[in-house]
């Protein structure tokens, strides 16, 4: 084994200096073999319990990016005027003085005016700790959809149900894993190269892993069953099974969901939970057959099931509520609309309440928890989509009707980073949802002070998709201001938003735009001024984002003289902070963010300027203690440790989870109070429901408007979405791979519309169209085309990818119809119709 | 002396290639030439498909087709079993790739080291690593060698997220290659070519 | 007379004009603590952060680094204690 002490490289006397792979968000440990000044070898740390000295493709390719030729080694400025797609700006390389000083000045004149009229792109997850910046700026925009394809709906439930970011199954102790519309364990998600080890040593140990996908991806190819589902679908399925359990079975963990949930809580008919004149929530008494509050009524005696009456009016306990909607929801009736038929909805429904082993326990470190070794987790596929909260909340009520929510076996919560869950106690017994989890839910305005609306969405995310509506139609939504400028910070917005042409037309009309970056891309085409960041191996950092074992930080550190004549996105932040006169509102952001104002040691003064170094050596000290600061970290590389028994399960601890999602239906009745008070009557309110159910979403009614198949896009682990389709090493690698060489179709649907290999096809949809070369394959769902993200940019720096051009965002439509209105999340699938291309 | 052999479990592999690149950046070898591979296919029709993905690498055969090809001796067969090319003796024939079976040979085309991730010039990286190269030679993989001889395991092996690559000594009888060897459903490719391969693979 | 060391950040330092000070003082809770510093414009802090006897939900009171809830602001601080005050920014952003 090597360790970090040991040459891997055989020539002579370097040094291995220990880092955290950038490659994508996440962070494995990594360390660097670096000789007379070249960085010759990136391995896996071995002493990081996260990914255990394993490394993903992207990973092991972090050299050529660091040497990338194609990479921007110098601030550059426009010199065409004329500014369009496919139009070369003309850049010419420039000083950073001069740079700086016009950045400064434009939007110097900006934030005198209006600072909101300055749009920001921020991406750069490793780097969270500043993405306040347009905030002290003075601008709440954010123009990107960067992680809302994924989180829109899935962030604001599970921090909801138990104060977490994301969510896994139990890789140690599950046996029975349903896997629905996600690459965990396999190509994407929560440090992907140590959940592959673990998911194939619990793939070895005998779990049954059944995957529902359209498409036949990596985790459907080494699945024990691969169910291919019409996109959107996935709930239908899954509420099917939980009818199967409910009414079909009559099997479910009776005292997790009334003693864990508010399951049992009484509903009134007007939807919202029935209070006594202290305003605690009432239960029922089912021995004594009364109702009484929630804390007066003994454990023993609570009516988990039931409708009653109160003073006359009828009440009805929440899981009753849910069992009556699940009524309808059969088998038949939800195979009608998934595809999979009725008997393996049944059968998996069986073999997955079997093998949860409801009611068996197990002892950790000293405790004894519930054991429920089977789980349903699910990711972007499964509920990106316009009702996608009604998505996310049926997969956590499936995953609760077994109890496994927090418990050995079951569906683990993963905390954002070291801080862990956040729990506290709410109402009436219950946890308080925290819905937001990176920033706290803005206050209802109007007009809006954002171009995503970001006011508007009390339990929501960041709905970066809605600012071409705002924009091109401000008066629709009360926007009293028109965006001038645009700061793009590793972030390519005309890539991934949807409607591309609208985003086009937002750019037109910026006066400046500036982008900080270590490549030229689709967006920073538009830009007057780039001012080159330096990579991951040339920067420093603490990071700590999503690890789902383990918890700690670990350390970025330049392994090399940085090349060229860039600077660190930090540095550049805080001189144009400093520049245009608010270094100070600036540290003061720092000192929340990262948590100085907890332990006022480490306070920033306002008005001094601090090296990205002094940040983070604060940084380790404030978590870390004396004698833990940056060297300490850039010497032993991480403190990660494995989660203990009491850090991963029942963070809840006593307090009840929710089941009926009341919350949310008040939010939404408190929205529409302030909406209507201000004459907007045509805002999306309907998915303020406290449960799920089936409904049509406007995909699927686009399908009656002749647009047939469904549209999906996909990623390999060998990629990230969009960003490291520039490097050689990879694209040399996928493009060997018949996947990443076209639009995939099912052999049987290509025979149909006589549709062959290699041919050029076109993709319309109602919200745009696109071309490519057809790829006929056998595993897809026959209704649907798959585009992996490999094909989809448009301008990229390496003339020698291949396949490009495909740009699947283009069919997205990114307005309020193919949006949930509680949470923001967008529909990632679209509708099309397939038109062979004539010359 | 041990016979240095690997197997490659096909349930724990997830086609990911992080071999194919680990091995990229280790050997540093010019664009287009990757001694580790994996090879995606789809098997079946829908809905009864699968896919399935095989790691590929030189095969250190015990008995090597391309020794026995080789005019002039350069490629070469350690105690150990690997089969090395000495670039010094190697011309350039190329009729040891002819004679591979498993198209694990590569020749260094001329111009190859001139080009890099760009076409004009090299980076610092391939300017160390390209040096280990010679034009109009052939290369292959060494189940890094130059990590073996240092106790190290090559950098396919210690990379591969799911472990599904082990590397040690065949003639070990209860070592972990032929236990796993007896103890699951193993092959080598293309037993027909006659070659005694030392990549084992186990079935899923 | 308990002596506080006092912290303003982004909004609340600029109510207040200064970043740290050591506040001599005379009561003993977070109410009496925001009474005590005085504002540039001839307020006091606890007329600027409290709204109907509760903390505004647009500001946060620390003390030693654990966050006052908007109806504890007769939370006892005591000789040493370390107290911070700033606005919460909400318009940070998500991905």
């Amino acid at each position: 084994m090597a360790t970090a002490v040991t040459p891997s490289v055989t020539r002579g006397d370097g040094q291995w200096l220990p880092s955290t792979c950038g490659m994508c968000l996440h962070g494995c440990g990594i360390q660097v073999y670096v000789e007379d000044g070249v960085a010759l070898k990136i391995e896996g740390d071995p002493t990081n319990p996260d990914n255990l000295g394993k490394l993903c493709p992207k990973g092991n390719a972090g050299l050529s990016r660091l040497y990338d030729p194609a990479r921007v080694l110098k601030p550059l400025k426009r010199t065409n005027p004329v500014k369009r797609a496919g139009v070369d700006p003309g850049w010419v390389e420039i000083e950073w003085d001069e740079a700086m000083d016009i950045v400064a000045r434009e939007l110097g004149k900006i934030r005198k005016d209006d600072p909101r009229k300055l749009l920001v792109a921020i991406g750069d997850f490793q780097r969270i700790l500043f993405w306040g910046w347009p905030a002290v700026f003075g601008s709440p925009n954010f123009f990107t959809s960067l992680g809302n394809y994924c989180g829109g709906s899935y962030h604001p439930v599970n921090g909801s149900v138990d104060g977490s970011f994301a969510a896994i199954n139990d890789y140690e102790r599950c046996n029975y894993w349903i896997q629905i519309g996600s690459g965990d364990g396999f190509s994407s998600h929560l440090h992907v190269s140590g959940s592959s080890k673990r998911m194939a040593d619990a793939r070895m140990r005998g779990m049954k892993l059944v995957v529902l996908d359209p498409r036949l991806s990596t985790a459907a190819a080494k699945a024990d069953e691969w169910i291919p589902i019409v996109p959107g679908t996935d709930r239908a399925f899954v509420l099917g099974m939980a009818h199967v359990l409910v009414h079909e079975l009559d099997r479910y963990d009776r005292e997790f969901l009334r003693q864990r949930t508010n399951a049992p809580y009484l509903v009134g008919e007007d939807g919202f939970f029935v209070r006594d004149e202290k305003g605690r929530v009432l239960v029922w008494n089912e021995r004594e057959n009364h109702s009484g509050a929630w804390d007066e009524v003994p454990a023993d005696c609570v009516a988990l099931l039931g409708s009653f009456e109160i003073n006359g009016k009828k009440v009805r306990t929440g899981f009753q509520v849910w069992k009556d909607i699940l009524a309808t929801h059969t088998p038949e009736a939800m195979s009608q609309v998934c595809t999979v038929p009725a008997e393996a909805i049944r059968r998996i429904a069986r073999e997955f309440v079997d093998a949860a082993r409801i009611g068996s326990t197990i002892e950790l470190e000293g405790k004894t928890y519930p054991f429920r070794p089977a789980a349903l987790n699910y990711y972007r596929g499964s509920q990106s989509h316009s009702n996608g909260l009604f998505d996310n909340m049926t997969y956590k009520l499936f995953n609760m009707l077994v109890g496994n929510i927090d418990v050995p076996g079951g569906h683990l919560g993963v905390p954002l980073d070291t801080r862990g869950f956040f729990v506290s106690p709410g109402e009436s017994g219950q946890l308080k949802p925290e819905p937001h989890q990176l920033h706290p839910a803005p206050p209802f305005k109007y007009p809006p002070d954002s171009t995503h609306l970001m006011e508007w969405f009390p339990i929501g995310f960041d709905a970066g998709q809605l600012n071409t509506e705002t924009i091109l139609s401000p008066e629709r939504f009360g926007l009293k201001y028109q965006p001038e400028a645009m700061m793009l910070y590793h972030s390519n917005p005309i890539w991934n938003m949807p409607e591309t042409d609208k985003v086009e037309e937002i750019m037109r009309r910026m006066k400046f735009v500036v982008a900080i970056d270590i490549h030229l891309t689709e967006s920073t085409q538009w830009a007057d001024i780039f001012l080159p960041d330096r990579t991951y191996l040339e920067s420093t950092l603490l990071n700590c984002l999503e690890p789902p074992v383990v918890t700690g930080h670990s350390v970025r550190q330049p392994v090399v003289e940085p090349l060229g004549d860039t600077r660190d996105a930090y540095e550049i932040l805080t001189d144009l902070a400093q520049r245009m006169g608010f270094l100070d509102n600036w540290n003061d952001l720092l000192n929340i963010v990262c948590g100085f104002a907890f332990n006022t040691r480490y306070l920033l003064e306002p008005s001094k300027r601090y090296s990205v170094e002094e940040i983070y050596d604060r940084f380790a000290h404030s978590i870390y203690g004396d004698d833990k600061g940056l060297e300490w970290f850039k010497k032993q590389g991480h403190t990660y440790r494995p989660r203990t028994a009491k850090e991963a399960f029942e963070p809840y601890g006593n307090l009840r989870i929710p089941f009926y999602f009341e919350f949310i239906k008040q939010t939404g009745a408190e929205l529409e109070k302030q909406l209507k008070a201000h004459g907007v009557n045509d805002w999306p309110l309907e998915n303020y429901l406290p449960l799920p159910f089936w409904k049509p979403s406007q995909v699927i009614e686009d399908g009656k408007k002749g647009y047939d198949l469904y549209a999906i896009t996909f990623k390999d682990v060998i990629h990230t979405f969009g960003d490291t389709v520039v490097m050689t090493w990879l694209t040399e690698v996928s493009e060997k791979d018949p996947i990443h060489q076209g639009i995939l179709i099912n052999s049987k649907t290509a025979k149909k519309l006589g549709v062959e290999t290699g041919e050029k096809i076109r993709l319309v949809s109602p919200g745009g169209r696109i071309e490519g070369r057809a790829q006929v394959v056998e595993g897809i769902h026959p209704q649907v085309v798959g585009i992996s993200n490999s094909i989809t940019r448009e301008y990229v720096t390496n003339d020698k990818v291949n396949y490009k051009g495909s740009h699947f965002n283009r069919l997205l439509t990114g307005s309020l119809r193919y949006t949930d209105g509680a949470t923001g999340g967008l529909e990632s699938t679209a509708r099309v119709r397939l038109e062979k291309v004539s010359y | 002396m041990a016979r240095l052999g690997m197997v490659i479990d096909l349930k724990r592999c997830v086609g990911c290639n992080a071999c194919t690149i680990a091995c990229k950046q280790e050997n540093g070898t010019p664009a287009g030439v990757h001694f580790a591979r994996v090879i995606n296919r789809e098997v079946g029709t829908y809905p009864n498909v699968k896919r399935t993905f095989l790691p590929v690498l030189c095969n250190h055969c015990d008995d090597a087709p391309c020794l026995k090809a080789c005019p002039t001796g350069a490629t070469f067969q350690r105690p150990d079993g690997i089969v090395m090319v000495d670039d010094d003796s190697c011309i350039g024939c190329r009729a040891c790739a002819v004679s591979c079976p498993y198209l694990n040979r590569h020749f260094i085309d001329h111009g190859m080291l001139q080009k890099g991730l760009s076409d004009d010039g090299l980076t610092p990286f391939e300017q160390v690593k390209f040096a280990g190269f010679q034009e109009g030679t052939m290369t292959k993989c060494t189940f890094c060698a130059h990590r073996v001889d240092h106790g190290l395991q090559p950098a396919c092996v210690i990379t591969c997220p799911t472990e599904a690559r082990i590397f040690g000594d065949l003639d070990e009888e209860n070592g972990i290659l032929q236990t796993l060897i007896r103890e699951r459903n193993s092959w080598t490719l293309l037993p027909e070519a006659k070659t005694k391969p030392c990549v084992y693979y186990l079935d899923e | 007379m308990p002596e506080i060391d006092l912290t303003a950040l982004g909004e609340a330092r600029k109510m207040v004009g200064f970043s740290q000070k050591k506040i001599e003082l005379s009561g003993h809770t977070v109410a009496e603590l925001l009474r005590a510093i005085g504002t540039l414009d001839g307020e006091n802090l606890y007329e600027k952060l409290v709204c109907q006897g509760k903390l505004r939900g647009d500001y946060a009171v620390l003390v030693n680094g654990l966050s006052v809830k908007p109806d504890q602001l007769d939370m006892e601080v005591k000789q040493g204690d370390q107290v911070v005050t700033m606005a919460i920014l909400r318009h940070l952003h998500g991905g």
